[in-house]
């Protein structure tokens, strides 16, 4: 029998776990590591430390406590290396408010860096995949293919102005759109990471047993991401997350390729997907982009009752 | 016959080389695509068949070798802003369902008809792309009605079914929609305007 304290498990695919302290509060506990996904350290720590604290902004928490999860192969890169890493990630863990409590680090080649990360939240106000309901629009916060740009990177298609503007989303802290999403009482949200736009927009569905029609045309991407994937940059994860959902989705014919893929990518440090109440959406994405950090926050769709499918995408 | 080599490339270079010889080659010129990973064959038919290119595979071994014939017109080679709502090709249709009843007349045969056509519509071998409902027309969306299971299929078979929702929420049924998704009248011409045949049972 499940502790009645666990509010949020595995079971739900959800963005990390949850536990009830008491009336007052609640845990939110997580982890995500993962290896370079660009040359310069300080920003690989900054990208990897908001990509950890996001799983609690996703949850409706506020980051407490981190520990910094390290792989590092001391004999083949020099240290400064590891502690720009490790600096990058602490600028973010300041910006957030929590507090770096140590951490770990072993040997290990290619480098690896990532967070645990402790959030805590009312446990009436948490947010959770499970918590959609139809007739609510869903806001997207962040533009969509950073995996792309990334990709692009590597064959040398991609201009150092695009390259830095999808850095700089990645970067971002999912903070504000954490704090804009409670003003309007959301309950369901999630955060787009590595099964892209559509695999997680499928957890969110089944998770809250409902199903989505999203407008494909309102799809926020960032600059140079149509261009990319015109000329056939397509990374192979993209295809492995359409994959992973085409069983659940129906995509209308007159919607291109292009759009659907860009649904697919995986991203690294996405931004929050959000189910607000229909009255509430259209200030909730004024608050967004008045804030400054969401300029490309856009509202992609809606959640419907369940249906045959989980993703109609127009 | 042109030649795209892409072994030793790991995805996505072998879709870039592949994209790069398309945009360069004339219409129904052929090409040959060589590679040597599982992945990216599988993900180059799967690209492919979005740009809406016919492919053979000549061998899957050693190498494996895909063939194809440039198409008149390639799916997506268009500027970013015209990504969607492209204009369809020769055989794309939509059907437009006005009422809940074929023709006018008796209504129980007007019925009998619309129940006959949607199954005649499972049959057909060249598929609607959306079946648009308006007016009366949405009431064979929604629960109980007897052509819901046709409906159904129908969208199994990946047609997008799209019930108008100023007319759910005249008739009172949009809490009873239960299949497919609620549209608006924008959408409803956008699709009109777009395909390139549009039928009225």
């Amino acid at each position: 029998m499940k502790n009645p304290d666990i509010l949020v498990d595995v079971e739900t695919h959800d963005d990390a776990g949850v536990y009830r302290l008491n009336d007052e509060t609640a845990l939110i506990f997580t982890t995500d590591f993962f290896p370079p996904v660009c040359s310069d350290p300080y920003t690989f720590g900054e990208i990897a430390a908001a990509n950890s604290l996001s799983d609690v902004y996703a949850m409706g928490g506020k980051p407490l406590l981190t520990l910094n999860l390290t792989m590092f192969p001391s004999d083949k890169i020099p240290l400064d290396v590891l502690s720009a890493i490790i600096s990058g990630a602490q600028s973010k863990v300041n910006e957030s408010g929590a507090f770096t409590m140590g951490g770990h680090t072993i040997n290990d080649y290619p480098p690896k860096f990532g967070l645990a990360v402790v959030g805590t939240t009312h446990p009436d106000k948490l947010v959770t995949n499970a918590g959609a309901k139809a007739g609510q629009k869903l806001i997207l916060t962040k533009p969509l293919g950073n995996g792309i740009i990334l990709s692009g990177k590597k064959m040398d298609m991609v201009t150092s102005e695009n390259y830095e503007a999808a850095l700089d989303k990645m970067k971002l802290l999912n903070k504000t759109g954490m704090e804009l999403m409670a003003r309007y009482h959301v309950r369901g949200a999630t955060d787009i990471t590595g099964f892209g736009l559509l695999g997680h927009l499928m957890k969110l569905c089944q998770a809250s047993d409902v199903s989505v029609q999203i407008d494909s045309a309102s799809l926020p991407a960032l600059p140079g991401v149509f261009e990319l994937l015109e000329s056939g940059c397509i990374p192979g994860v993209a295809f492995r997350n359409w994959d992973f959902v085409r069983q659940e989705c129906l995509i209308a014919s007159g919607c291109s390729s292009a759009h659907k893929m860009l649904a697919c990518d995986a991203q690294t440090s996405g931004g929050l997907l959000i189910a607000v109440d229909a009255d509430f959406a259209d200030q909730l994405l004024a608050d967004l982009k008045a804030s400054g950090q969401h300029p490309y926050a856009a509202i992609i769709g809606e959640v419907i009752p369940s249906r045959n499918k989980r993703i109609y995408m127009l | 016959m042109k030649t795209i080599d892409t072994r030793g490339l790991r995805c996505p270079a072998p879709l870039i080389e592949t994209k790069k010889a398309i945009d360069k080659m004339s219409e129904a010129e052929e090409a040959e695509i060589i590679l040597d990973n599982d992945v990216a064959f599988k993900n180059l038919q799967e690209y492919l068949t979005d740009l809406k290119i016919n492919y053979e595979i000549k061998s899957t071994h050693p190498e494996m070798i895909i063939r194809f014939a440039k198409p008149g017109e390639v799916a997506g080679s268009k500027r970013p802003e015209d990504f969607c709502g492209v204009p369809s090709t020769s055989n794309d249709y939509v059907v437009v369902i006005k009422s809940s009843e074929m023709g006018s007349g008796d209504p129980e045969l007007g019925a009998l008809l619309m129940r006959a056509f949607l199954n005649s519509l499972l049959e057909n071998t060249v598929l609607p792309s959306a079946i648009l409902l308006y007016n009366s027309g949405v009431r064979l969306a929604i629960e109980n009605a007897d052509t819901l299971d046709s409906l159904r299929q129908l969208e199994e078979k990946g047609i997008m079914i799209m019930s108008c929702g100023t007319c759910l929420d005249f008739y009172q049924l949009k809490e009873r929609l239960s299949v497919g998704i609620i549209t608006n009248m924008y959408k409803i011409l956008q699709l009109q305007t777009n395909a390139s045949k549009v039928i009225y049972p």
